[in-house]
């Protein structure tokens, strides 16, 4: 462990186990705390303290309203399920998320098109393999300074494809990476999917037929309805 | 079923068993719509906050990890990243003040059960832990994890070096957590 590490980091403590560093200092801390069994320590003992905060507020009934609808979500997710085709169920094995809403999800698509484009996002290289195609994929150096990685599309479109990516920042414990689809205007969610520390991914990305963009956000974990946020990684098809 | 450890209820919750994550649902929604009002200070928002963090728990089956504390511990970790989300979303910060009259009084629990009780004497032993911190310390970790605000913007606010941010914070919690071990203990 360098100690001139530890020293510059050792005050992050704090404000780590609060949710208060930015993406890129959390980033830093996370990576540093592999090698620093004092700053492990440390949130370990401040956590305990982190963790008592949420039981500090006046206790609430949560309305009845309330029940009623996130029960009815989750009866009607169990209605849905049937029996399906060994590839459909390889597909559904990928976290499932509530239709968005069109006109949401065109404003958004708008949006994330003007942030991705105004932010510098390269053009995308295309490689034909004969059965497959191999797209790199394009990153927002501001968020991911040293990101690589590509979608590889299967002969057939609709067969769907494998994203590949490379040096993405690590995720907090309560969030994740969310693969969009923009098709007519629409932005579709897909699945999401978690790096490992060196920011390795790896995701299936079904239906890509008449695609024209494959994004990646980052999300709060379960995922969400519409990208909260310009996208990191963007592959134009 | 309602005799479950939380522990054995989230392991039916992951195999997708409803009456499960029903049961599941009582045990944490109250702490868990008490923590998002108290953050976004307002009701619908609130409630938006509550139901996508249970859907999401439901939906994606996050993996609930017993070594890294309770159950409850790890819906609020989920509902406290959902409320900032929401804050840094919608700019309710701007709304919660202006909205937050009356609800405590309708929806404050009532005290008919032990559970209810023990939450409203837990609540009053944390919040008199931090009301005993120095104002300084007690108002960056107040504006940091229920204010959803990063260090430098509570350097910003507060017109002070960001250094001295993160080191109240780190002092704050660091005398909570003594405070804490002292007073009974929170569950």
């Amino acid at each position: 462990m360098s100690v001139e590490r530890h020293d510059i980091h050792e005050q992050d403590v704090g404000a780590y186990v609060l949710g208060a560093l930015s993406d890129e200092e959390h980033t830093r801390f996370v990576r540093h705390l592999r090698e620093c069994h004092v700053c492990r320590d440390e949130v370990d003992r401040l956590q305990f303290a982190a963790d008592a905060l949420p039981r500090s507020v006046t206790p609430l009934t949560a309305p009845r309203q309330l029940k009623a609808a996130i029960m009815g979500e989750v009866e009607a997710d169990v209605r849905e399920r049937e029996p399906v085709s060994l590839g459909r169920r390889l597909l559904d094995r990928l976290p499932r998320l509530p239709a968005v809403p069109a006109k949401v999800a065109s404003v958004t698509a708008a949006v994330l098109l003007v942030v991705g484009i105004v932010g510098g996002f390269g053009l995308s290289q295309v490689t034909d393999g004969g059965q497959e195609r191999t797209v790199t994929a394009s990153f927002d150096t501001d968020r991911v300074a040293n990101g690589s990685g590509n979608l590889v599309i299967g002969g057939d479109d609709t067969a769907g494809g494998t994203l590949r990516v490379h040096g993405m920042p690590s995720l907090r414990e309560n969030e994740t990476y969310q693969v969009w689809l923009q098709r007519d205007g629409e932005v579709i969610p897909k699945a999401m999917f978690s790096v490992t520390d060196n920011g390795d991914g790896l995701t299936a990305v079904d239906d890509l037929d008449g695609a024209e963009r494959v994004m990646v956000t980052r999300e709060p974990a379960g995922g969400a309805r519409s990208p909260s946020g310009p996208p990191v990684v963007s592959v134009k098809l | 079923m309602a005799n479950l450890a939380d522990e054995e209820i989230m392991h039916l919750v992951q195999e997708g068993d409803p009456r499960a994550f029903e049961l599941f649902y009582d045990r944490h929604a109250g702490p868990a719509f008490s923590l998002a009002y108290r953050m976004v200070g307002n009701r619908t928002v609130a409630e938006d906050v509550s139901q996508e963090a249970f859907l999401s728990i439901w939906r994606s089956k996050l993996r609930y990890q017993a070594d890294r504390g309770s159950v409850r511990t790890w819906v609020l970790g989920i509902v406290h990243h959902r409320a900032i989300d929401a804050l840094r979303r919608n700019t309710v910060h701007d709304k919660r003040r202006a909205s937050a009259e009356g609800i405590e009084e309708r929806f404050e629990a009532r005290e008919r059960t032990d559970v209810e009780v023990a939450r409203r004497d837990e609540a009053l032993t944390v919040r008199a832990a931090l009301e005993d911190l120095p104002d300084e310390q007690c108002r960056v970790i107040e504006l940091a994890y229920f204010g959803g605000f990063s260090h430098s913007q509570i350097a910003d606010q507060l017109d002070m070096p960001i250094g001295t941010v993160k080191g109240r914070m780190r002092l704050g919690l660091d005398k909570l957590r003594k405070t804490l071990l002292r007073d009974p203990e929170p569950v």
